[in-house]
C-alpha cells in the first residue's frame, strides 16, 4: 500500500511544531491512573482517590467526576454503547452510560475486579472478579459468571463478534462463550503466569502477556502456540493496527509490531522503533484509520512510528510524569495522554485528519 | 522514586503472628499501613487497609527450577500502589503452613514490584515451647526461620531460662544471621521489627565468621544451617560476580539465602548484597567509615552446604 498520509522522517519533530497543550479538564489536583475513550470521543479518566471523570474535549471545562472506588479503579475501558466501565480494588464495578448514568455492576466487595472489556459488537461487558469472569449487558444486567479459573483473572477480552470472552490466568487462557458460561471452556495451555490479554480483530489469534516478560500466542483454530521474547517488562498494552494485520506490544525501549498476517508472526523479526534506549515504552495505540503506532515512554515522551518503515518521529518531549493512558479520538486527529502526576496532554494532528479522510475517498 | 518498606510476618500456627500484627496496627506510631492477610480472622483494624488473598504461589519460566512466586502478591502491591500516598507501609501476614521463599523472590522478579515496593524484613514468630518438635516434623517451621531476619523467640514465659539458651542455640544454627528477641505476647519494640532495612546491615556485620575445624563440616540431609566467612583482602568484582551466579544457579536450591557485605578493590563504597535461591540482588550502599577495617562478609543458610568449597571460593575471588 502506497504512503496515504502526509510522509514524516526521523528528524521530524512534532513536538516543536505542534507543542501538546495541557487541558485543565479536570476539577481538582489528583494523579491521573487510567484514560479510556469511547467511540464518540467522550474520555474517562480514573483518579487515583477513586473518582472517575467524564467529559469531551469539545467543552473542557464541563468534565464531572463521579463517585467510582472506595479505593481506586484497576482497570478502565470504553463501554459497548459509549460510555466507561471501572473495576476497582473495593470489588465494585460500575458502568457509566453515555448521558452520565451510574450504575454499579457490582457491589463492594472482598473480590478485586482486576479486569474489563466490552463490545460494541455484542452490547457486552466482561469483568474478571476474583477468580472468575462475569459478564453483563449493556444496561448493566448480569447475565453470568463462570466457575473459577485457577488463579485470580488478570485479564479480559472479546473476540470481534462479542460472543466469546478470552480469560487470562495461571496456566494460559480460557475461552468461553459469551451465552454459555457455565459450560466447559476451551483452554489454551501455557505454564506460568499470564498477566494481560487481547484477541485479535480477525478473530484468529489470542495473545497474553506472560509474567516471564514475553507474549504468548495461540492461534485460536489449531490451538499453535507462538512465543515472542526479548521484553525488557512484563507487556501490559497492546494494540492492533487499523488494517489489523500488526500487533504493537509496550515492555521494551523499542517499540515492538508483530506481523499476524497468514500464519502469524513466527519466523519473521518484528518491526520495532524508539528513539531512546533507557526508557520503556508504557502503552501503545494504533492510528485508528491509518497505519501507524504511537507510544509513550517511561519519561513522559511520545513517539509515532510506521508498520514496517524505519524510523519515529517524537510527538512530545520528556516529561509531566510517568505514562498512565494512550488514546486516539476516533478519527485519528487528536492523540491523549495522562501521567501518575495527574496531567493531561492532548497533541493535536490533524494532518493525519486529513489524511485518513483522503484515504477513505480514494478508496 | 521512594519504595515502601514491606514487612512480611510468618511463623507456625499458633506461635503468635497475629498478635503481632494487631500489636503493631494498634499501637501509636503515626504510621499508616496496608495489611495483606490470608483470612480476616481475628485482626481488629479501623484505620489501617485490610486485603483478603489468597496464597496463588506459580512457578516462573525462566529456567530457575525453585523460583515460585506469589502472583497474587505483585497484582495487590501493584494494585495498591495506584493509591498514591494512602499508607506508609505494607505488612504481609503469610500463612501458618507457608513456605517463605515464595513470597520472598516475589520482591526480586517483578519490575513493577520492585519499582514501588522493598522487602524491608521477614519476621518470624517462633513458639518457644513447640518449636523443637515442629523443626522435626516440619519443612516449613524450619524455612520459616531460615528465611527470618528478625526473629521473636515467643512465648518464653512457658519455658525454663536454661531450655530457652539451647532453643536459642539450635535457632542460631539455622539461621545465624537473624536478630533474635525473646518475647512474651509478641511484646517487642516495634523499632525492632519495622525499618529494618539498614539494621539488617549491621547485624551481618557483627557475625562471627565459622572456622574449619577438623575434617567433618559438611551439613547433611535435610539440616538447614547457616555459614558465614570473613575476608580482609579486597575482592574482585568480577571474579565475585561470576562466583556467585554460578554457585546459585548450580546450588541455589540448597541455598534459601545469602547475604553479604563486600569490600571490591577500587571502591570506596560498600557492596552490599542478598539472595533468595537463585535470585540476587546487589548494589553499592554506603562508604565504608575511615575507621573501620575493609573486610568483607558473607553469609549462606542452606542445606547441604559444603562448607570447604564455599570457603575456597570465596577467597578465589580476592582481588590479585
Amino acid at each position: 500500500m502506497p504512503p496515504e498520509f502526509p510522509d514524516f522522517q526521523p528528524e521530524d519533530v512534532y513536538a516543536d511544531r505542534l507543542p501538546p497543550s495541557r487541558v485543565d479538564c479536570y476539577p481538582q489536583e489528583a494523579g491521573i491512573i487510567a484514560l479510556a475513550i469511547d467511540g464518540r470521543d467522550r474520555i474517562g479518566f480514573a483518579f487515583d482517590d477513586g473518582r472517575i471523570a467524564v467529559g469531551s474535549l469539545d467543552a473542557p471545562a464541563e468534565f464531572v467526576a463521579l463517585e467510582g472506588h472506595d479505593g481506586v479503579s484497576l482497570a478502565l475501558c470504553a463501554g459497548p454503547k459509549g460510555g466507561f466501565v471501572s473495576g476497582g480494588d473495593d470489588g465494585r464495578a460500575v458502568l457509566i452510560a453515555a448521558d452520565g448514568t451510574r450504575t454499579e455492576l457490582l457491589p463492594p466487595g472482598k473480590d478485586w475486579v482486576h479486569a474489563v472489556a466490552a463490545s460494541p459488537a455484542s452490547g457486552l461487558i466482561a469483568l474478571g472478579v476474583g477468580k472468575t469472569a462475569r459478564v453483563f449487558d449493556a444496561a448493566g444486567k448480569a447475565l453470568g459468571s463462570t466457575a473459577p479459573v485457577a488463579s485470580a483473572v488478570t485479564g479480559v477480552a472479546f473476540n470481534p463478534k462479542g460472543k466469546r470472552i478470552a480469560v487470562a490466568h495461571y496456566g494460559g487462557v480460557s475461552l468461553w462463550y459469551a451465552g454459555g458460561l457455565t459450560g466447559t471452556p476451551k483452554l489454551l495451555p501455557w505454564k506460568g503466569s499470564h498477566v494481560s490479554v487481547t484477541w485479535s480483530p480477525d478473530g484468529r489469534f489470542v495473545v497474553t502477556g506472560t509474567q516471564d516478560k514475553e507474549l504468548h500466542g495461540w492461534r485460536v483454530e489449531d490451538e499453535v502456540d507462538m512465543r515472542m521474547s526479548g521484553y525488557a517488562a512484563k507487556v501490559k498494552s497492546f494494540s492492533w493496527s487499523a488494517d489489523e494485520r500488526w500487533l504493537a506490544c509496550s515492555g521494551s525501549p523499542l517499540v515492538t509490531a508483530w506481523d499476524f498476517i497468514g500464519k502469524g508472526p513466527m519466523g519473521r523479526p518484528p518491526h520495532q522503533f524508539g528513539g531512546a534506549e533507557e526508557f520503556l515504552a508504557t502503552h501503545v495505540a494504533a492510528h485508528p484509520k491509518l497505519p501507524v503506532v504511537a507510544a509513550a515512554f517511561e519519561d513522559g515522551r511520545i513517539e509515532m512510528g510506521r508498520f514496517a518503515v524505519e524510523g519515529q518521529v517524537l510527538l512530545k518531549e520528556v516529561g509531566g510524569g510517568l505514562p498512565t493512558g494512550l488514546a486516539w479520538t476516533a478519527d485519528g486527529g487528536r492523540l491523549l495522554m495522562t501521567t501518575e502526576d495527574g496531567e493531561f496532554f492532548v497533541v493535536d494532528l490533524e494532518d493525519l485528519k486529513v489524511a485518513a479522510k483522503e484515504q477513505k475517498k480514494r478508496k | 522514586m521512594n519504595q515502601v518498606p514491606v514487612t512480611v510476618l510468618t511463623g507456625y500456627l499458633g506461635a503468635g503472628k497475629t498478635t503481632l500484627l494487631n500489636r503493631i496496627l494498634t499501637e501509636q506510631h503515626g504510621k499508616r499501613y496496608a495489611v495483606v492477610v490470608n483470612e480476616f480472622g481475628e485482626i481488629g483494624i479501623d484505620n489501617d487497609l485490610v486485603v483478603e488473598t489468597d496464597e496463588e504461589v506459580f512457578e516462573m519460566n525462566n529456567g530457575c527450577i525453585c523460583c515460585t512466586v506469589r502472583g497474587d502478591l505483585i497484582r495487590i502491591l501493584t494494585g495498591l500502589m495506584r493509591r498514591k500516598g494512602k499508607f506508609d507501609a505494607i505488612l504481609i501476614e503469610t500463612t501458618g503452613l507457608a513456605d517463605p521463599a515464595p513470597v520472598a523472590q516475589t520482591f526480586f522478579v517483578d519490575e513493577d514490584v520492585q519499582a514501588k515496593a522493598k522487602l524491608d524484613a521477614v519476621v518470624t514468630v517462633v513458639d518457644a515451647l513447640n518449636i523443637e518438635a515442629r523443626l522435626k516434623d516440619s519443612k516449613e517451621a524450619r524455612e520459616q526461620i531460615a528465611f527470618a531476619d528478625v526473629i521473636l523467640l515467643n512465648k518464653t514465659d512457658l519455658v525454663a531460662p536454661a531450655d530457652l539458651d539451647r532453643i536459642e542455640g539450635i535457632i542460631r544454627g539455622i539461621n545465624k544471621a537473624a536478630e533474635i528477641h525473646r518475647t512474651t505476647n509478641s511484646q517487642v519494640p516495634l523499632d525492632r521489627v519495622l525499618d529494618r532495612g539498614a539494621f539488617d546491615l549491621d547485624r551481618i556485620l557483627a557475625i562471627e565468621p565459622d572456622f574449619l575445624e577438623g575434617g567433618h563440616v559438611h551439613s547433611h540431609n535435610e539440616d538447614i544451617t547457616s555459614i558465614s566467612f570473613t575476608q580482609i583482602d579486597p575482592l574482585d568484582e568480577n571474579k565475585f560476580n561470576r562466583w556467585i551466579s554460578n554457585l546459585l544457579q548450580t546450588k541455589g536450591q540448597d541455598i534459601l539465602r545469602s547475604k553479604g557485605i563486600l569490600s571490591f578493590a577500587n571502591q570506596d563504597d560498600q557492596f552490599v548484597f542478598q539472595g533468595v535461591h537463585m535470585l540476587l540482588d546487589g548494589d553499592y550502599r554506603r562508604p565504608w567509615a575511615p575507621d573501620d577495617p575493609r573486610i568483607s562478609r558473607i553469609v549462606f543458610i542452606g542445606r547441604n552446604l559444603d562448607v570447604a568449597a564455599l570457603k575456597a571460593g570465596f577467597e578465589a575471588c580476592r582481588a590479585a
